[in-house]
């Protein structure tokens, strides 16, 4: 049923109007939708990357300190409702008394994550936190 | 009925109306979003700041009478340090100081907006505290070693 207050040629403008305005809207409230898990999975890989290295910094023994920050980096993953599968966590440093550890977090952004290809989305976030070797105390040993 | 010349520009006044809603929503969410990103960032540079501050204590002290007492020189060398490491060049530790036998940071940092700079917020400040405990515990007799 067509209204009586426009003409055919007026109802053709506005349908024009918006086909012309629908995509850019449409890409706008994707990349505003997109943002938010962005957001997330930031501060998720900045999150484990201090807890991988806080923990791997509690030990002086290379072996328990490597896997303790392992294990804490992908378990702070999973935390924040994130697959730790898809999440690569890379433990290097020096443990001695002066020594520092290094936690690098690579998370790769799910190839189904929402618009992903419309805002291009990068491949994936990474995170990566130093700290000093704890010399006063080795609590897990 | 055909429109009246008022009502003809009363389409192109909506979507005008709602592309600057839609506009400010996302400007919204980048700024603040990216806001929120650099915050824990900042955050998380304290914390390394302060955990490593709180290497640099008076060792006889703490185990004597359990009292912190911080090698001051050292204890801001840390810290600023290992912000710096963490937190990118812009973050700048204002504070290192002890509170109840913890050792505690302050920083400071600031947030470039991308299109809050529009509406007269070119930057905003962000300010961060972090605390830790300077642990004392078992002794490992060892030089340490690397792996890489």
């Amino acid at each position: 049923m067509t209204s009586p207050r426009f003409s055919i040629r007026e109802r053709g403008t506005a349908t024009m109007e918006l086909a012309a305005i629908l995509p850019f809207m449409a890409l706008l409230l994707s990349a505003v939708v997109a943002f938010g898990p962005f957001v997330h999975m930031r501060i998720a890989a900045q999150q484990a990357a201090y807890d991988c290295a806080f923990s791997a910094a509690q030990s002086l023994d290379p072996g328990q300190g490597f896997l303790q920050g392992m294990l804490t980096g992908q378990q702070s993953f999973r935390s924040f409702g994130l697959k730790s599968a898809d999440a690569t966590v890379l433990v290097r440093g020096s443990w001695g008394r002066t020594g520092q550890v290094t936690c690098t977090v690579t998370y790769l952004v799910p190839a189904a994550f929402p618009f992903k290809k419309i805002v291009h989305m990068p491949g994936s976030v990474q995170a990566s936190v130093t700290l000093p070797v704890q010399q006063w105390k080795s609590e897990w040993r | 009925m055909p429109m009246s010349k008022g009502e003809k520009g009363s389409y192109a006044i909506m979507f005008a109306a709602s592309i600057s809603i839609i506009m400010l929503v996302f400007s919204l969410a980048v700024d603040v979003g990216g806001a929120a990103i650099r915050r824990h960032r900042a955050q998380i540079a304290a914390d390394a700041a302060a955990f490593a501050a709180a290497q640099s204590v008076d060792l006889d002290r703490l185990f004597t009478d359990n009292q912190i007492v911080l090698n001051t020189s050292e204890a801001a060398a840390n810290a600023g340090r290992y912000a710096s490491i963490n937190g990118g060049e812009s973050i700048a530790v204002t504070a290192v100081y002890v509170q109840d036998n913890y050792v505690c940071v302050t920083a400071a940092s600031t947030y470039r907006t991308y299109f809050l700079a529009g509406i007269g917020r070119s930057s905003l400040p962000i300010r961060v505290r972090s605390c830790a405990k300077p642990l004392q515990g078992i002794e490992y007799e060892g030089q340490g070693q690397s792996l890489h």
